[in-house]
């Protein structure tokens, strides 16, 4: 199947894992057992402490990495792959690039004509609110503006599943508050199906619909949990009574997943 | 330039300069050392004016099998590079080889170089097994440093193999690259040098028909051809790499 930015789905996709077990040479068990279904659209954010298999979970979906059992269907068939947006914990754009070609380049490695990619690659940065930085070096950004070049990146190729790994971890509050409205707006624009891994609570609660907790090492589900907030998501909100209380649930959550009894 | 500038980077090195080379003239002049061991810097000059049409052929055939040789171990090596990088079971059988390769004294082979590429080629030959390896060694180094997170980026997009080479890993390797590329290129100036011993011509012809004539002075220009051959061609692989690396990466960046 061609990728065309311009036709591209700007609906989700459903994933489903059944049964994903993940097991290191050691033998260290990552990952024990974990179903999940997400269905088309959804913002998922996963939680957990350090460590405990959150981005091997996320590589897994993305492909980057196999379980040693149990199944993942990403989409109806077809080959979904394409249609994955990944943003890493680091921006991880290629430095001899500007900002307008390591957007493009999804599109490049897929063969899309130059003209066609570049203008798609434009529209991605302006959405970012980057458009006076495409001719500048990512080592001429700031940490912020790299994580938007990256998102923009992630998002040519219209995915329908963006998988992001800590991407704001080491931002700080300011931009990260700013950047997680921001990645907020544009799934609520164009409603592409999203799992988000963290291990900030606030980040989570601010951005998903629905938050899964998962334990220390190996890692497993101990709660899935539907955030009882508007779905519109502003700043407001962070203050907000019912805010607090959703993020004690988490809070909680994770505690019993740590093994540490509060 | 500014003054401070002209201090600050140009004097100091002109200062040693000047001094040895008044020091020596004095020495010579007053004959505390004999000229036939080491000449006075004036008549080198003197030499360098008298003798000037010969040596300039000499330094022009140097030049011009140094670039050669130069060149051949830039692609060649970095072809090499990428073919022992494909594979680690590549890489296990042949990288040895290459380590020997460079271990084998160029000096004991040039004779061998004469019997299978004829006088014309030797010194063409020499300049490039001298400085190949440097080349070979740095590029695999730059290869197989490739960030796994941008590899991943690269496999998440179904990037074909020689998409990946071109877009990524060499990209990557750049700076390795370059740096096996300074080293070479000094080393190709030595290796034609000492094909030259064999063959008589360019500058290594020019300072052992010198030596045989008891022209201490001659071999002193010849000399000094010889390095700034070397510092020519090292500045021009410089200034390749502060094109092709300024906007990236530190080693080029602007102060």
């Amino acid at each position: 199947m061609q990728l065309d930015p311009t036709t591209a789905s700007l609906s989700g996709i459903s994933v489903d894992l059944c049964g994903i077990q993940r097991v290191f040479p050691g033998p260290v068990t990552a990952i024990d057992g974990i179903d999940l279904h997400i269905a088309p659209g959804e913002f998922v954010a996963i939680l957990g402490p350090s460590g405990c298999g959150k981005s091997t979970l996320l590589r897994i979906i993305a492909g980057l990495d196999k379980p040693n059992s149990g199944s993942i269907q990403a989409g109806a068939g077809g080959n979904a792959h394409r249609h994955i947006g990944y943003v890493f914990q680091d921006a991880y754009l290629l430095p001899w690039r500007n900002a307008l070609s390591n957007v493009a380049l999804p599109l490049e490695l897929s063969g899309v004509p130059r003209a066609e990619r570049l203008a798609a690659a434009a529209q991605a940065i302006e959405r970012v609110e980057l458009a006076d930085a495409i001719t500048r070096y990512p080592a001429e950004l700031s940490g912020g503006m790299r994580m938007r070049v990256s998102l923009a990146r992630a998002l040519v190729t219209s995915p329908s599943l963006l998988l992001l790994d800590e991407p704001f971890a080491a931002l700080d509050e300011i931009t990260r508050q700013e950047l997680d409205e921001h990645l907020h707006q544009l799934w609520y624009e164009r409603r592409m199906t999203v799992i988000f891994v963290t291990h900030s609570i606030i980040e989570a609660t601010f951005l998903a619909e629905r938050a899964v907790v998962l334990t220390r090492r190996p890692a497993r589900v101990i709660l899935d949990h539907r955030l009882d907030l508007p779905e519109r998501r502003t700043a407001a909100l962070r203050t907000d009574a019912r805010f607090s209380q959703q993020l004690r649930i988490l809070f909680e959550a994770l505690e019993r997943g740590d093994g540490r009894q509060a | 330039m500014s003054a401070p500038n002209f201090v600050r980077n140009v004097l100091p090195p002109i200062v040693p300069f000047v001094g040895v080379t008044v020091a020596t003239e004095l020495v010579v002049r007053q004959g505390w050392v004999p000229s036939f061991l080491v000449p006075a810097p004036s008549s080198v000059v003197l030499s360098m004016f008298r003798d000037w049409p010969e040596l300039w052929r000499a330094t022009l055939n140097t030049a011009n099998a140094s670039l050669i040789g130069f060149g051949m171990s830039a692609i060649i090596g970095s072809l090499v590079a990428i073919a022992l990088s494909s594979a680690a079971w590549v890489q296990r059988a042949f990288y040895p080889y290459a380590v020997f390769f460079q271990t084998v004294p160029i000096i004991a082979i040039a004779p061998l170089l004469v019997i299978w590429f004829g006088w014309d080629r030797t010194v063409v030959a020499s300049a490039f097994i001298v400085s190949i390896f440097p080349v070979i060694a740095n590029t695999l180094t730059g290869l197989l440093s490739t960030d796994p997170a941008l590899r991943d980026l690269f496999r998440l997009y179904d990037a074909k193999r020689l998409a990946t080479l071109l877009k990524l890993r060499l990209p990557f390797a750049l700076p390795h690259v370059m740096t096996g590329l300074r080293i070479a290129a000094g080393l190709a100036v030595i290796g034609a040098i000492v094909g030259e011993f064999i063959t008589g011509s360019g500058i290594g012809g020019s300072i052992m028909v010198s030596r045989q004539q008891n022209r201490v002075d001659k071999v002193f220009a010849g000399l000094l051809l010889a390095s700034l051959l070397g510092i020519v061609l090292f500045t021009l692989v410089n200034l390749i790499s502060r094109l092709s690396l300024r906007h990236w990466h530190a080693s080029e960046a602007d102060p």
